[in-house]
């Protein structure tokens, strides 16, 4: 478990979009750190560790695009790309 | 970008499948490029990339589908794992790969086909008259210059036009979602861009941002078009699009609802479809 992050940088780590712009100027960058991921990382323990970001989970995500699929695709290009 | 060989696979992800027509044109793209295309995508070769909150499930369907790649490229010589989507491509470059080991390498579609586009161009005879705007965001830019990649291509459209319309934050619209009014601000500002232009196109390069701005193909009398639906209308070829039709209030025919679930249809798409435009 992780601790607890100060509510400004929660917020700004659940509103990263992967624009990417922090990886060229991060200062740590030339010792092989990759700020976006590290921004991910911290989302990630932000929703399931210390649980500060609302987890909006979706079970409709695999189900609505099964139903696309078998909307628009013949049964050959069902059985072999899916 | 080295290439292992000519037999790739074309990983086209899940939320593709949408868009049927866009994965057609992109294999069928590939292949004039001179490759033997093994297409695979949908929730059996997830990258677990939506599901941040559920780590263990992701890490786990994202070394299924490592597993399967390496397959393809151990037993069938298909060394090559070709993206399209961003997404995708980011979480197997960062996590996957890095995660599991890995018998293939990766390259975006873009980067294939720009690399071939002396081989392509022949193959672009007929004139696209279009004034184009191309929607872009700055994301992707970390792992490859995806928005040169397609100006060079539809670059050697005939009778093309091509404008850059604004960079917006993220790697392709649904990265916006989160952020309030994101997603909305990037729909206005392209299409002010498009007016601004005098153009009469939008053109999509990623199925997210074609899904948000489909719905509004006609609208000032600008039509909106996926990059491989330009490519494919200047070497002559029908490039409809499904997806736009039914979000402009057309639907798929009965049979085809009936062959997806009609309750299914009713409960997962219909709202999809029938959501509100992204501008007034």
């Amino acid at each position: 478990m992780g601790e607890p992050a100060p509510v400004e940088t929660v917020a700004w780590v659940g509103a990263c979009a992967k624009s990417g712009q922090c990886v060229a100027p991060c200062p740590e960058r030339a010792a092989g750190l990759d700020a976006m991921l590290l921004v991910r990382i911290a989302k990630q323990r932000a929703l399931n560790d210390t649980c500060q970001l609302p987890v909006k989970p979706d079970p409709t995500y695999f189900p609505r695009i099964k139903v696309f699929a078998r909307l628009q695709l013949s049964d050959e290009e069902l059985a072999e790309w899916l | 970008m080295a290439l292992g060989g000519s037999r790739v696979t074309f990983w086209f992800g899940c939320n593709m499948l949408r868009h049927a027509e866009m994965i057609r044109l992109s294999i069928m793209l590939l292949e004039r490029a001179g490759y033997d295309v093994n297409a695979a995508g949908g929730p059996a070769y997830y990258c677990g990339t939506a599901h941040d909150h559920q780590p263990r499930a992701a890490s786990n369907m994202a070394a299924r589908t490592v597993a399967r790649f390496n397959e393809g490229a151990e037993n069938d010589g298909r060394s090559t794992v070709v993206t399209w989507c961003p997404s995708c491509h980011m979480h197997m470059s960062d996590i996957m790969a890095p995660g599991n080991a890995t018998s293939f390498g990766v390259a975006h579609i873009t980067e294939i086909l720009a690399d071939a586009v002396d081989h392509l161009a022949p193959l672009l005879s007929v004139p696209v008259k279009r004034r184009v705007l191309l929607h872009r965001h700055v994301g992707f830019a970390t792992h490859l210059p995806v928005n040169d990649r397609v100006a060079g291509l539809l670059s050697r459209v005939p009778g093309l036009e091509l404008f850059e319309g604004p960079a917006h934050p993220g790697h392709m619209c649904s990265a916006l979602a989160a952020v309030p009014r994101a997603l909305a601000g990037a729909a206005r500002d392209t299409w002010s861009g498009a007016i601004a232009y005098n153009c009469d196109t939008v053109c999509t390069i990623f199925h997210s941002c074609h899904r948000e701005l489909a719905a509004l193909d006609g609208k000032d009398g600008i039509r909106v078009r996926n990059w491989v639906h330009l490519i494919a209308e200047g070497m002559g070829i029908d490039a409809s699009d499904a997806y736009r039709d039914w979000r402009k209030g057309g639907a798929p025919d009965v049979a085809a609802i009936e062959r997806a679930d009609q309750r299914r249809y009713g409960e997962l798409i219909e709202p999809e479809l029938r959501r509100p435009l992204p501008l007034p």
